[in-house]
């Protein structure tokens, strides 16, 4: 009895929260394939640590595992975090390697592709055990009410992963990040263009936030 | 013209099965199956990480699934609400065989190969 009053004790103290403050949060960059994740994970490394981590392209599935950068510190006005920014491979509920001969790929090397990409949907939805925090990251010139985005979302919820969207590709001229919104209006909901950079200073500020939580 | 089989199956049932049956009942005929509940979001994370793994290049690209919830008021957040009230029916398919699955409020388009 004793020992428990004085467990909790600790676990409320100044020192308990300091460290708690400090410890990284992973935060993971989930959304389906071609989002703009890698993109968004890479500016967000550029802009902090002066050094891209992973490669994105214009063909899906370019992320096949999950990568991680670790200790990126986030800083924003007097505000500052340190995460590991944990980019996922695209989640999807089928994946067809003739898609990928669109794109220019050849035969076999479209083949090779499918066969990784399909692992890394599967390490996506395992390495929902151990983010923190989530980016979701839609496409805002698609249409966003697709089943993989419902399943991600609910899973968050479920777990109680915190989370805000990112409503990605704003430079598009089809693009809508009102859209976005008026499909989640309870969710945080924010326009950016991480290739272009429109949007990023309002995103770190809610970032920082996310991870507070997280 | 390829045959497409719809085939019911009772929440309690599907409940039962492991994932990978779900899956093999999908994969080797060319089935629909109509589940008479919103699966909850880890049961459809289950069925994508299954379906996943038993991916072929060749002979199965996976699946494509969605739910039909009721909508009586405007807006995403109270489809998701439905969503989280089991209330509605899942359709899952083989992506083989059906393009696409759009669930709408009320109704779902189903577009075949």
């Amino acid at each position: 009895m004793v020992f428990k009053r004085i467990k909790n004790i600790i676990k409320k103290s100044f020192i308990s929260k300091l460290f708690k403050k400090k410890k990284k949060i992973k935060v993971g960059f989930y959304g389906p394939p071609n989002a703009g994740k890698s993109t968004l994970a890479n500016r967000i490394s550029q802009d902090f640590t002066d050094e891209g981590f992973t490669v994105a392209s214009s063909i899906p599935h370019e992320t096949r595992e999950v990568m991680i950068k670790e200790s990126v510190i986030i800083k924003k006005g007097d505000k500052e975090v340190e995460i590991d920014l944990v980019d996922t491979p695209g989640i999807a509920t089928k994946i067809d390697y003739e898609d990928f001969l669109k794109h220019g790929l050849k035969k076999q090397e479209a083949k090779a592709r499918a066969k990784e990409a399909t692992k890394g949907v599967i390490d996506a939805i395992k390495w929902l055990e151990n983010v923190d925090a989530v980016v979701m990251v839609v496409d805002a010139a698609q249409d966003p009410l697709t089943q993989v985005n419902v399943t991600i979302l609910g899973n968050l919820e479920s777990r109680g992963i915190p989370f805000i969207i990112a409503a990605n590709k704003i430079d598009l001229k089809k693009a809508s990040a009102h859209k976005i919104r008026e499909v989640f209006p309870n969710y945080e909901v924010i326009g950016i263009s991480a290739k272009t950079g429109k949007g990023m200073d309002y995103f770190y500020e809610k970032l920082i936030e996310l991870v507070s939580k997280g | 013209m390829a045959e497409l089989s719809i085939e019911y199956l009772p929440y309690e049932d599907f409940k039962k099965m492991k994932p990978k049956k779900v899956i093999n009942m999908i994969r080797k005929k060319n089935r629909i199956l109509i589940i008479p509940k919103k699966l909850n979001p880890k049961e459809e994370a289950m069925l994508i990480e299954e379906a996943m793994n038993a991916a072929d290049i060749e002979k199965f690209k996976g699946i494509e699934i969605a739910s039909i919830v009721k909508e009586e008021e405007k807006g995403f957040w109270k489809f998701l609400r439905k969503f989280k009230q089991d209330d509605g029916i899942t359709l899952i398919g083989n992506a083989d065989a059906i393009k696409e699955i759009k669930s709408r409020k009320n109704y779902a388009i189903l577009k075949v190969k």
